[in-house]
């Protein structure tokens, strides 16, 4: 009997052990900045070398997986909706943006941080459809943005804004400034 | 003793009766005042989030045009339909905006539309200014709308610190080399929601002091009738059984347990009560026989013989009810010394006294009986109308065993010595105690005796050795 415990007690801690693992590898796949974002395209070739709320007087570069270079567009009129285009990144869209010491970081600086969008509708922590990411760099630690501090930015991208052609038609953007150019 | 265990069994199930409902009671009452000044609360910080949100929203609407003056006058009317809550907008730096006239000429010059009201420059205005860890956290990136509470001459403020985001929109304006353009502060008297919470915490405790109170007294009153008056009745009855007492009966106020308890309390009263008045008529031996349920067995012992001498004519001289009281007294008497003296009645014979006593010390038991007997009579010899016993005592070996019919017998004793102690008794005069030789030489070493003598008695062929006792020695003789 003493053994048949014995056993039973190390399966539970077996078992344990099995639950333990799983939920830690569940948190650690919850990467959505792969090493080589750098290969993929650049969503403006503007130099972003000017001052703007949120980054200040800081050098950003963005980049964009393929798969967000997919986006959907609704014409004025193909909708019940009367009014202007509508745009749609599809899900697994990801937006990555570096963040530079200063406007010159000079030519091998890395970025201070980097701040990600992730189209995942579905997901509880989405806002807009999106998750707001923040990462002190590809292999750091990524964080999701609870507050709605980036979004109550981004919202303007959907309305007449200072940035690229300024949306003077204040179409739907789907929360990015800068439309990735497709071919 | 038992007054105490009384009080203590009292105060344990009170004690238990006051615990449970205080933490039955305590907990149901906590948790509905707690979770009741929780909604309070937390609907009052709902209600003045979603306010500040609106206040937001205006402010920014009303920005966006370039009509700040407009928000500002928003701000007015505001409070002054909300009396309970002001609006204060502060700079990052904490200072308080549209305060200092210079700002407000510059941003009048910016402006189309409604202008701000510049203070007279002589006027002295008392800006307030913010500089605490909410504030910080209001201004830095990314900015956090903070809460927090304050007491001021004894009313309760709550503050929300909203952060205004310098939005792409607002850069034309305000310029892009800045994020927060300030921080939004609205302050609300909620005094009037923390006395609802403290009146429902003191109502909710009231009700349940109130309702503690009362079950405690009828759940006390309950137990007391129930449980410990019964158990004490039953205590009573006892002491009394104790006492000699039979008449207690507990009285039988339910049919539980505790009933059932005090019916089986009475019925067992009811047995000892027949037992000891079954004890007045039947002699311990065969009390005990009874319980031995033995055959007959041969055994030494000390046999006293007393008899009333003169009875006959004394019976009729007197009434009947005379004569038995009398002779009632009388043995009452008797049996009372020889109980003393650890004797037992084995029977009465009309006026005469059948006792034994039996062990080593049976002897001078005997002797003993038999001299307290006759100094009793001797010195109430009126109160006994001058009646005298003649007490006849010997020691020898006996049958004992049950005598009698299947429907009527006696745990006795029979023999020969029997009949010699009965003759000893026969012979002895008034006021006279007369031992046999076995009896007289086992307490020689204690008693005063005369003798022998011998005596002539009916049914023997020779002689029988006699003495008449005297008095004991106390402490022997030497």
């Amino acid at each position: 009997m003493k053994h048949q415990g014995t056993i039973e007690g190390l399966l539970i801690l077996a078992a344990a052990a099995i639950l333990l693992l799983c939920g830690c590898e569940s948190d650690t796949q919850v990467n959505f900045i792969p090493n080589n974002y750098r290969e993929w395209p650049k969503t403006t070739d503007t130099k972003l070398q000017f001052p703007i709320p949120g980054h200040e007087d800081n050098l950003r570069k963005i980049y964009i997986n393929p798969q967000g270079l997919e986006y959907q567009t609704t014409k004025a009129g193909d909708t019940t909706e009367a009014g202007t285009n509508r745009y749609f990144f599809p899900e697994g869209t990801v937006i990555v943006k570096e963040i530079y010491q200063g406007f010159n970081p000079g030519p091998k600086a890395a970025p201070a941080q980097l701040t990600v969008m992730v189209k995942k509708p579905e997901h509880p922590q989405a806002q807009g459809g999106w998750l707001w990411i923040v990462a002190p760099s590809a292999e750091g630690q990524e964080n999701i943005v609870e507050n709605e501090f980036c979004l109550t930015c981004h919202s303007n991208a959907n309305e007449q804004h200072p940035y690229a052609d300024g949306n003077p038609q204040e179409e739907f953007r789907d929360y990015v400034f800068y439309l990735p150019e497709t071919d | 003793m038992s007054t105490q265990r009384k009080g203590s069994v009292t105060r344990k199930v009170n004690l238990i009766i006051l615990i449970s409902l205080f933490l039955g009671l305590g907990g149901v009452v906590f948790y509905f005042a707690f979770s009741l000044s929780t909604t309070i609360q937390r609907n009052t910080r709902e209600g003045l989030n979603e306010q500040s949100e609106i206040i937001y929203t205006a402010i920014e609407n009303f920005m966006l045009p370039g009509e700040a003056p407009l928000a500002v006058q928003y701000f007015t009317e505001v409070q002054r339909r909300s009396p309970l809550s002001s609006i204060f907008l502060f700079r990052s730096d904490g200072t308080q905006a549209f305060t200092d006239t210079d700002t407000i000429e510059s941003v009048n010059e910016m402006i189309a539309g409604f202008q701000f009201q510049a203070p007279d420059r002589d006027e002295t205005f008392a800006a307030l200014t913010r500089s605490d860890e909410m504030f910080a956290a209001a201004t830095k990136l990314p900015p956090e709308t903070g809460t927090f509470q304050t007491i001021d001459e004894e009313k309760t403020f709550f503050h929300i610190y909203k952060p205004l985001i310098n939005k792409p929109k607002c850069t034309r304006c305000h310029g892009a080399d800045h994020t927060i353009r300030g921080v939004l502060e609205i302050k609300t008297d909620i005094s009037r929601s923390v006395q609802q919470r403290e009146e429902t915490i003191l109502i909710s405790s009231g009700i349940f002091l109130g309702v503690l109170l009362l079950l405690s007294a009828l759940l006390t009153r309950f137990m007391k009738y129930t449980i410990i008056t019964p158990v004490r009745d039953i205590g009573d009855v006892c002491r009394a059984v104790t006492g000699g007492n039979f008449s207690h009966k507990v009285n039988i106020h339910s049919r539980d347990e505790i009933g059932e308890l005090g019916s089986t309390v009475n019925t067992m009263v009811d047995g000892l009560y027949e037992r000891y008045a079954l004890s007045k008529f039947v002699s311990n031996s065969t009390i005990q026989s009874l319980q031995r349920e033995g055959e007959g067995e041969s055994i030494t012992l000390t046999l006293l013989f007393s008899d009333i001498r003169g009875f006959t004519s004394y019976s009729e001289a007197h009434t009947p009810e005379e004569v038995v009281s009398r002779l009632n007294e009388m043995l009452n008497m008797q049996s009372r010394i020889i109980g003393l003296h650890n004797g037992d009645v084995d029977k009465f014979v009309g006026d005469e006294v059948v006792a034994i006593f039996t062990g080593p010390e049976g002897p001078l038991s005997a002797c003993r009986s038999a001299l307290e007997i006759q100094a009793e009579l001797k010195q109430n010899t009126e109160h006994y109308d001058k009646l005298q016993v003649g007490i006849g005592i010997h020691t020898g070996e006996v049958i004992m065993g049950m005598i009698g019919s299947e429907e009527r017998a006696d745990y006795t004793v029979i023999g020969d010595n029997v009949n010699t102690a009965s003759r000893l008794c026969s012979s002895a005069r008034g006021q006279e105690i007369l031992l046999s030789l076995n009896t007289g030489k086992s307490v020689r070493l204690h008693a005063d005796m005369e003798g022998p003598y011998k005596l002539r008695v009916k049914g023997k062929q020779n002689y029988v050795g006699v003495y008449k006792l005297k008095k004991i020695v106390p402490g022997g003789k030497a």
